[in-house]
C-alpha cells in the first residue's frame, strides 16, 4: 500500500509525512465504509425488500469527516481550487509576498475555525443522533479537526515560500 | 451595494490566488463585519459545515472514482474500436469516430478531461497520420470532450442539482441527453465536410460484420454500465447516491475483472485521489452555501431580480443576458467553480423569470463548459493541444467553426425548450 502515499519534490520533515500518511489512510477507509454502506444498502433492498435503517446517518457521518479530513489533505497538496492566472503574472520576488500575505490571511480563517467549530462542538456534544445515539458533537468535530490539519500544512507552506521556496501544487485540476 | 462589496472583497482575494473555499469564508465574515451586523460567526460555520452534510452528496465522491476507474479500466480503447468499426466507411470518417467515442466514452465517465485525455490520446495521433493538421484534431478532441459533460453520469449537472434544492437530479441528469446529441451531430457534419474538404480521408468500405461484431462484444461490458445506472435512477430503485455506489462497484468490475488493464494494488491511489478532489469540490459547495446564507438574508437575489426586470421583464432577454454573462464567466473561470459561485445567485432569480429550474440548469451548464475550450484557459484545450503537441494559435483558428456550431446549439439548448426538455416532460408525463 505504499505506492499512493504522497511524496513532494521538496521531502517534508518526518512528523509531517507521518501526519499526512495517517490523514491518507483515514480517507481511505471513511471512503471503503461511505461505498460498502450504500452498496448494502441497495443489496438489502434488493434482496431483503428493506432500507438500512442507519444508512443515511453513518454516511452522513463518514462524509463529512472524509471531506474536512480531505480538505486537510487538500492543503497539504496545495490541491484547493484556486486561480493562479493573475498571480502568475506578477513578478517572482513580488509573488512570493503575495503568496505569504495570502496564507497569513488563510492562517487567522483556520484558527476562527478551529475555535468556533469547538465551541459548536461543545454546544452540541449532549444531543444525540437519532439513529445511531452517537453525540451529534463528534460529527460537528469533524469541522475544528480538519480546519486544525489544514493549518499545520499552510503554516508549514507558508514558513517554506518565505524562505524561498516554491507555492505547493499549484492546485490540480479539478475539472470534471 | 451590498452585492457590490461581496464581488469586490471574493474577486480581489480569488484573482490573487486565494483557494476559493477561503476567499468565500472571508468574504462571508468580512461583509458582515464592514456592514456592522451582528450576525454570529457560528451561524456561518455552521452553515458551511451543515451544506455538506446531505448524504446525497456522496455521490460527487463515488461518481468521481467510478470515472476514474472507467478511465484507468481500458474501457476507452473498446469504445473507440467499436465506433471505427461501424464509422470510418464515412467521409471525414476518423473525425468522426472521435465525436461518437468521445460521446459514448462521456456518457459513461461523466468528465471531460478524462473524455478528451483517453479520446484524444488514441485519435488525435491516427488522425495526424492520416493527413488532418493536428490542429484540426486537437481542436475536435477538446470541444467533442465536452460532450461528456451534458450525458446522464455528468459531475456539474449533479452539483447544480445539489445547489438547486428541490430539483430533481434525475430530470436533471436526462436533460443533457438530446442537446448532447445535438452538438455531437453538429460536430459530425463538420467533420464529413473538413474530410472531404481536406481529402486525407474520404472514406472506405464497411468493415467484414466479424470485425464489427467482435468489436461490439468486447464493448459490450461497458456500455452495460450506463443502462444499469441510468435504468436504476429512472426506475426510482436507486438514488443518485445509491447508482453512484453501484457506478463504483460496475467500474471494480471492468477494471479488475473483465478488461484486467487495473492492478488492485492501483485502488487505493485512485479512491484517494477521488476523495480529496470531492472534498475540495464539496467544501468549495459548502463555502458557497454561508455566503448563499448571508446573499438571501441580505435579499440580494430580490433585489437583483428587481433591477434585471427594470431593463426587461423579458423571459428571452433574462436568457439572453444569462447566456451573455455566463460565456464571460466561462473564459475565466473552470466549470465546475463557475457553476457553484453564480447558481445561488441565478437560481432565485430565474424562478422570478418563470424560468424551469432543470432548464436553466442545462443552459448554465452548457455555457460554462464552453469555458473548457476557449482560450486562453480551458481544461479541455490544454489536454488536447498538449497530446497533439501544438500551440493555442493554432488550435485557435481551427476552433471557430465548431465554437460556432456549440453557440448555435446554446441558442437551441436556451430557445427551443423541447430540447433539454422533452425526456423531462416525458418523465413529468
Amino acid at each position: 500500500m505504499s505506492g499512493f502515499f504522497y511524496r513532494p519534490a521538496k521531502p517534508e520533515p518526518a512528523p509531517l509525512r507521518w501526519l499526512g500518511d495517517a490523514l491518507d489512510v483515514t480517507i481511505i477507509l471513511l471512503a471503503t465504509a461511505i461505498l460498502a454502506v450504500m452498496s448494502a444498502n441497495v443489496f438489502a433492498r434488493a434482496l431483503l425488500n428493506a432500507d438500512i435503517a442507519w444508512n443515511t446517518e453513518f454516511g452522513e457521518f463518514a462524509l463529512v469527516w472524509a471531506t474536512f479530513l480531505g480538505g486537510g489533505a487538500a492543503a497539504r497538496r496545495g490541491a484547493h481550487m484556486n486561480i493562479t492566472e493573475f498571480v502568475d503574472k506578477i513578478p517572482a520576488r513580488a509573488r512570493r509576498w503575495v503568496e505569504v500575505a495570502i496564507r497569513l490571511a488563510v492562517l487567522v480563517l483556520l484558527v476562527l475555525l478551529v475555535r468556533a467549530g469547538m465551541n459548536i462542538v461543545a454546544k452540541t456534544m449532549d444531543q444525540l443522533m437519532s439513529v445511531l445515539y452517537w453525540p451529534v458533537g463528534l460529527q460537528y468535530l469533524a469541522m475544528p479537526v480538519g480546519s486544525g490539519l489544514a493549518l499545520i500544512f499552510v503554516a508549514y507552506e507558508t514558513w517554506v515560500i518565505a524562505r524561498g521556496g516554491e507555492a505547493f501544487g499549484r492546485g490540480e485540476d479539478l475539472t470534471p | 451595494m451590498t452585492l457590490a462589496i461581496i464581488c469586490l472583497i471574493f474577486f480581489s482575494l480569488a484573482l490573487i490566488g486565494m483557494p476559493l473555499v477561503w476567499s468565500l469564508l472571508i468574504t462571508a465574515i468580512s461583509t458582515i463585519w464592514i456592514l456592522g451586523r451582528f450576525y454570529p460567526l457560528e451561524a456561518v460555520f455552521i452553515t458551511y459545515q451543515g451544506s455538506v452534510e446531505p448524504i446525497h452528496l456522496a455521490a460527487i465522491p463515488l461518481f468521481l472514482f467510478a470515472g476514474e476507474l472507467i478511465t484507468r479500466g481500458g474501457v476507452g480503447r473498446r469504445l473507440i474500436d467499436f465506433a471505427r468499426a461501424i464509422l470510418s466507411f464515412l467521409p471525414g470518417g476518423l473525425g468522426v469516430v472521435t465525436v461518437s467515442s468521445c460521446t459514448m466514452f462521456g456518457s459513461v465517465s461523466g468528465s471531460a478531461i478524462a473524455d478528451s485525455a483517453a479520446v484524444g490520446s488514441v485519435m488525435i495521433p491516427q488522425m495526424a497520420e492520416r493527413g488532418y493538421p493536428r490542429p484540426f484534431a486537437a481542436a475536435l478532441v477538446a470541444v467533442a470532450g465536452t460532450i461528456g459533460v451534458l450525458m446522464p453520469l455528468s459531475i456539474p449537472l449533479l452539483v447544480y442539482s445539489f445547489l438547486a434544492q428541490g430539483v430533481s437530479t434525475r430530470e436533471l441528469l436526462v436533460s443533457g441527453v438530446f442537446p448532447g446529441f445535438v452538438l455531437a451531430f453538429g460536430l459530425i457534419l463538420l467533420c464529413i465536410y473538413r474530410g472531404k474538404q481536406i481529402g486525407c480521408d474520404l472514406g472506405g468500405p464497411m468493415p467484414p460484420r466479424s470485425e464489427i461484431w467482435r468489436s461490439f462484444r468486447a464493448m459490450l461490458p461497458a456500455l452495460g454500465m450506463p443502462i444499469v445506472i441510468l435504468g436504476g435512477i429512472l426506475s426510482g430503485f436507486f438514488t443518485p447516491t445509491e447508482a453512484a455506489a453501484v457506478a463504483v462497484l460496475y467500474g471494480l468490475v471492468l477494471a479488475l475483472v473483465v478488461y484486467r488493464e487495473l492492478k488492485p494494488s492501483e485502488l487505493p491511489g485512485l479512491v484517494l485521489h477521488a476523495f480529496i478532489t470531492s472534498a475540495v469540490v464539496m467544501l468549495v459547495i459548502g463555502a458557497t452555501g454561508a455566503l448563499s446564507w448571508l446573499i438571501t438574508i441580505e435579499q440580494i437575489p430580490a433585489n437583483l431580480a428587481k433591477t434585471i426586470s427594470a431593463v426587461s421583464d423579458n423571459k428571452y432577454v433574462f436568457l439572453a443576458l444569462l447566456n451573455f454573462a455566463l460565456i464571460l464567466v466561462g473564459i475565466f473561470i473552470e466549470p465546475l467553480p463557475a457553476l457553484i459561485l453564480t447558481a445561488p445567485l441565478f437560481i432565485p432569480v430565474a424562478k422570478a423569470f418563470m424560468v424551469d429550474p432543470v432548464h436553466l440548469g442545462l443552459i448554465m451548464v452548457f455555457n460554462l463548459v464552453i469555458g473548457l475550450y476557449t482560450p486562453p484557459v480551458g481544461g479541455t484545450l490544454f489536454v488536447s493541444a498538449k497530446i497533439a503537441g501544438v500551440g493555442m494559435g493554432a488550435i485557435s483558428r481551427e476552433l471557430i467553426p465548431m465554437f460556432a456550431i456549440a453557440i448555435v446549439v446554446l441558442l437551441l439548448v436556451t430557445y427551443v425548450e423541447a430540447i433539454p426538455m422533452a425526456l423531462v416532460w416525458l418523465m413529468r408525463g
